[in-house]
C-alpha cells in the first residue's frame, strides 16, 4: 500500500493544507524544510493520525494542543477541530484514516479562560477509517475495527520499521532484543508463544489434579515399607518372647534350688559398708587417743608441780612482810602520763596532776625487775596450783569416748566377721545366686519391653491396614487418572511440537531476513568486493564481515552503515508482508559528498519496490542529490513557514 | 629470762630413750615436743622430790631440748620450781641457777619415766603413766 495524500486541518501550524504524493516515474517523494520549519510536526502528525500519539513529544501533559493557536485565540465558533487525514491505497482498496481532536472554545470572559489562561478545552477525539472499494464506501468508527484497519496498513508494534529517523539508523544495531521481539510479532511467532503459554497453563492445571501413578505408587511403596517393618517387629517380638520365657524358666529353677539363699553381692556390699564405718570410727578413736595424749603431755606438768606453786607463793608472801609497799610499775606510770589516764583505775590525769607525778617520780618506790617477774607469774601459780580436778574431768570424758568408740569398733568387727562367714558358707553358690539376682533384676524390664512392643505392633497393624485401604482407593480412581494422564501426555507432546516449530520458524525467519539483508545491502552498495557477507545472530545482532570472514563493521563508512541499516529494515519489510511505504527523516544528514550521493542513488532503487517519503533539510539536499533526483523526476515539496510564523504552507517545486 | 631457751640441756646418754619413749612421743605437737617433754620431765622430777646431779651440763655433746622460747605458762612452771627449790625469790634474777635446777629435776624425771616405761608392756605405757598420775593426785589431795 502507498500513501496518496495527507490533509491537515487546524493541526498546529498546518491550518488548511494537504500534500499529494502522486506516483510519477518512481515512487520517491522528498519533503524539504529548514530546521524548525515544521518537518517534525509533519511526521508527528502522521503517527498521531494513525496511532494517536506523537513519538517525538515526550512531555504530553504540557505539550501544546493540536489545535492551531490562531484558531483557538480568534475563533468565534463554539467548537473547533484539529484533524489529520491520511489516504492510502493498494490494489482495489482505498483507506482514509482521519483523526480529530475536538475542542470547545471559551470566550475570554469565561471562568475557564480565567482559570486556565486559554480558550480551547479539549473535549473529545474522533478516529474514523473510511474504506472505499470501487464505488462503495464505508465509514468505520468502532475503535477496535479502526485499529485493525490501521494494522492492515502498518501495525503499531512494528511502526518503528516504517517511520524512522535517519540520524538514529545506527541505533537499530543497538536494540537487537527489541528487534527480535518485533520480528517475532512480524513472523507471528508470538502466536506460537501464546499457544505454548496456554498449553503450559493447561498442563499445570492437569498436573494439579494429581499424577495417578506417582500417588498410587508412593502409597504402595509406603504400604510395602510399613508391612515390612511390621513383619520385622513381629519377628522381633517373637524372639524377645522366646528369650524372656527361657529366662523366666531359668529363674524359676534357680529359685527352687536356692530357696532364700542370700545375695552374696548384697552381703558383700553391706560388709564393705560396715568396714567403711569401722574405718571411720577408728579414725575418731585415734583422734580421741591423740587428744588424750596431748592432754597428758600439756597438763600433767602442772599437776606434778602443784606443790611448787603453793611453795613459791608462800615464799613470795613471806618475802613481803606487813610493811611491804607494793611498788609502782614505771612502765604503767609512763603510759598513764602519756595517755592522761590511769592504766590501773582509769582516773583522768589533768595537767596539774601530771606535773605533780613527774615532780615526785624520782621519789616514788618503783617496782624492781624481780618483783615484776614474781607478780607476772603469781597469777599462773594461783591458777595452776589446783587443776587436778579439771584434768581428771577432761581425761574421764575422753576416756569414755575412747571406750565407746572401741566398743563400737569391736561390734562392727563382729558384724564384719559374720558377713565374711556367710559369704564363705555360700561361696559355692555364688554363681547361681548372682544369676538368680541378675534375672530378678532384668526380667521385669524385659517384660515391660515385651508388653510395649506388643502394643506398638497392634498400633502398627492398624496403620498398615489403613495404608492398604488408601492404596486400594487410589487404585479404584485409576481410570479417572488414566484420562488425565493421556491429556497430560497430549499437552506435553504438543508443547514439544510447538517448541520444535517455533525453533524452526525462528531459524527460518532469521535466515530469510539474513538472506534478504544480504541481497538488499549488496544491491544498494553496488560493490561486492569490499564486504563478504552479513550474518544475523540469534539475538538479531547484524554483523558485517569482509571477504575473509573478519568483522568489518568498524571499517564501514557512515553511508555504508546507513545502507546496512536500510537493507536490514527493508529485509524486515519483506518478511513482514507489509509492503507499506518507508518514511525516513534526515536520511542523508550523516553522510556527505559521494557517500551521500550513493545513499540517494540507493533510495531510487528502493523506490522501485515501495513508496519512499524522505524528509530532508536544505543542507543535506545537496546539489548532486538534487540533480540526481530531478533527472529521475522525483517529486519535491517544501515546507514554508509564513512570515507571521503562524502557518506552514506545503508547496510543490 | 634472757637467752634461757638456749640453756636447757639433757644428757646425751638419754638421746635414744627420747627417741623410743612411748609417752614422750605420744603427743602430736611435733616440732615443739622437745620443749614440752622437758617441762613434763622437770615437773615429774620435782614431784618425785629430788634432783639428780647433772655435771657440767653445758659441755659439748649434750643434747639441747629447748629450741624455742618457752611459753608464759611453761616459764611460770620453771620459776615456781626454782623458787620452791631455792626458797628464795631472788633466784628469778639468776637465769643460770634457774636452768640448773630445772635440768637436775628433769634428770630425775627422765630416770623415773625410763623406769616406768621399762617396767611396763609396749602399748600399755601411756595407761600406766595415767595410773601414776591418778595415784599422785590421790596422794597429794
Amino acid at each position: 500500500m502507498r500513501i496518496d495524500e495527507i490533509q491537515f486541518e487546524n493541526f498546529r501550524k498546518y491550518v488548511d493544507t494537504s500534500i499529494d504524493f502522486t506516483e510519477n516515474d518512481n515512487d520517491i517523494h522528498v519533503v524539504i524544510a529548514e530546521n524548525g520549519a515544521g518537518k517534525t510536526t509533519f511526521l508527528n502528525a502522521m503517527t498521531w493520525c494513525l496511532y494517536g500519539e506523537e513519538p517525538k513529544i515526550k512531555d504530553k501533559e504540557n505539550s501544546l494542543p493540536t489545535l492551531n493557536t490562531e484558531i483557538s485565540n480568534n475563533s468565534e465558533n463554539d467548537i473547533e477541530k484539529a484533524s489529520v487525514a491520511i489516504t492510502v491505497s493498494g490494489d482495489d482498496l482505498k483507506l482514509i484514516y482521519k483523526r480529530s481532536d475536538i475542542f470547545k472554545i471559551h470566550n475570554v470572559h469565561s471562568d475557564y479562560y480565567k482559570n486556565n489562561g486559554k480558550r480551547e478545552e479539549w473535549i473529545d477525539q474522533e478516529f474514523t477509517v473510511t474504506e472505499i472499494q470501487g464505488s462503495e464506501s464505508n465509514v468505520c468508527r468502532e475503535r477496535e475495527e479502526c485499529e485493525l484497519l490501521v494494522a492492515s496498513f502498518i501495525p503499531e508494534a512494528i511502526k518503528e520499521f516504517f517511520f524512522f529517523d535517519g540520524e538514529q539508523l545506527n541505533n537499530y544495531f543497538l536494540m537487537s532484543s527489541a528487534i527480535k521481539d518485533q520480528v517475532f510479532t512480524l513472523s507471528h511467532i508470538f502466536l506460537l508463544d501464546e499457544m505454548e503459554r496456554r498449553l503450559k497453563d493447561r498442563l499445570k492445571n492437569l498436573r494439579k489434579q494429581g499424577n495417578p501413578n506417582s500417588d498410587a505408587d508412593s502409597k504402595l511403596q509406603e504400604y510395602n515399607n510399613q508391612s515390612k517393618f511390621l513383619e520385622s517387629e513381629l519377628k522381633r517380638y517373637d524372639n524377645l518372647k522366646i528369650a524372656y520365657e527361657s529366662k523366666e524358666k531359668e529363674l524359676n529353677d534357680l529359685m527352687n534350688n536356692l530357696g532364700t539363699a542370700p545375695s552374696i553381692k548384697d552381703i558383700e556390699k553391706r560388709r564393705n559398708d560396715k568396714i567403711k564405718q569401722k574405718d571411720k570410727f577408728e579414725d575418731s578413736l585415734n583422734a580421741k587417743k591423740q587428744e588424750l595424749n596431748d592432754l597428758i603431755i600439756k597438763e600433767t606438768p602442772k599437776i606434778f608441780a602443784k606443790d611448787a606453786f603453793t611453795e613459791a607463793l608462800n615464799i613470795i608472801e613471806d618475802s613481803r612482810d606487813e610493811s611491804y609497799i607494793y611498788p609502782i610499775d614505771e612502765d604503767i606510770l609512763d603510759d598513764s602520763i602519756h595517755d592522761h589516764s590511769c592504766k590501773v583505775c582509769d582516773r583522768i590525769f589533768d595537767e596539774k596532776l601530771i606535773n605533780y607525778i613527774k615532780s615526785k617520780k624520782a621519789k616514788l618506790y618503783l617496782i624492781s625487775p624481780e618483783d615484776k617477774i614474781l607478780d607476772a607469774n603469781k597469777k599462773f601459780f594461783n591458777r595452776f596450783k589446783d587443776i587436778s580436778e579439771n584434768y581428771l574431768k577432761k581425761e574421764k570424758s575422753l576416756q569414755n569416748e575412747i571406750s565407746n568408740l572401741s566398743e563400737a569398733i569391736e561390734s562392727l568387727e563382729d558384724e564384719i566377721k559374720e558377713f565374711y562367714n556367710t559369704i564363705k558358707v555360700n561361696e559355692h553358690l555364688r554363681e547361681s545366686i548372682d544369676r538368680r539376682d541378675e534375672l530378678l533384676k532384668i526380667l521385669p524390664n524385659k517384660k515391660s519391653e515385651l508388653d510395649n512392643l506388643k502394643n506398638n505392633n497392634e498400633t502398627l497393624k492398624v496403620k498398615v491396614q489403613k495404608i492398604h485401604e488408601e492404596y486400594l482407593k487410589l487404585l479404584e480412581d485409576e481410570d479417572e487418572y488414566k484420562e488425565i494422564s493421556a491429556k497430560i501426555k497430549l499437552c506435553t507432546d504438543s508443547l514439544a511440537v510447538i517448541n520444535d516449530v517455533k525453533e524452526d520458524m525462528m531459524g527460518e525467519t532469521r535466515d530469510i531476513i539474513q538472506d534478504a539483508t544480504n541481497e538488499k545491502f549488496f544491491n544498494l552498495i553496488r560493490k561486492s568486493k569490499t564486504y563478504g557477507n552479513i550474518k544475523i545472530t540469534e539475538d538479531y545482532e547484524v554483523k558485517l564481515f569482509d571477504e575473509d570472514g573478519r568483522p568489518a563493521a568498524s571499517s564501514a563508512s557512515a553511508s555504508e552503515v546507513e545502507l546496512l541499516a536500510l537493507a536490514f529494515i527493508l529485509a524486515i519489510h519483506s518478511v513482514s508482508g507489509f509492503e507499506s511505504p518507508l518514511v525516513v527523516d534526515t536520511l542523508l544528514a550523516r553522510t556527505s559528498g559521494q557517500q551521500r550521493l550513493n545513499v540517494a542513488k540507493s533510495c531510487l532503487n528502493v523506490s522501485e519496490e515501495k513508496q519512499l517519503l524522505l524528509f530532508l533539510i536544505d543542507e543535506e539536499y545537496s546539489e548532486p542529490v538534487q540533480r540526481l533526483f530531478k533527472e529521475k523526476h522525483v517529486s519535491e515539496y517544501t515546507l514554508k513557514e509564513s512570515e507571521s510564523e503562524k502557518i506552514i504552507e506545503i508547496r510543490s517545486r | 629470762m634472757g637467752e634461757m631457751h638456749n640453756h636447757f640441756y639433757i644428757e646425751k646418754n638419754y638421746k635414744d630413750f627420747f627417741k623410743k619413749s612411748e609417752i614422750l612421743n605420744s603427743s602430736r605437737t611435733e616440732g615443739i615436743i622437745k620443749r614440752e617433754n622437758f617441762i613434763l620431765l622437770m615437773s615429774l622430777g620435782y614431784s618425785i622430790g629430788f634432783k639428780t646431779k647433772f655435771e657440767n651440763p653445758r659441755a659439748q655433746g649434750n643434747d639441747t631440748f629447748v629450741m624455742n622460747q618457752l611459753t608464759d605458762e611453761e616459764l611460770a612452771l620453771v620459776y615456781a620450781i626454782a623458787i620452791a627449790d631455792s626458797k628464795d625469790t631472788e633466784i628469778v634474777n639468776n637465769d643460770l641457777k634457774v636452768a640448773d635446777i630445772a635440768m637436775e629435776y628433769a634428770n630425775t624425771g627422765i630416770i623415773a619415766l625410763k623406769n616406768l616405761e621399762e617396767s611396763s608392756q609396749k602399748g600399755n605405757r601411756v595407761k600406766k603413766f595415767q595410773a601414776e598420775i591418778h595415784d599422785f593426785i590421790e596422794d597429794s589431795s
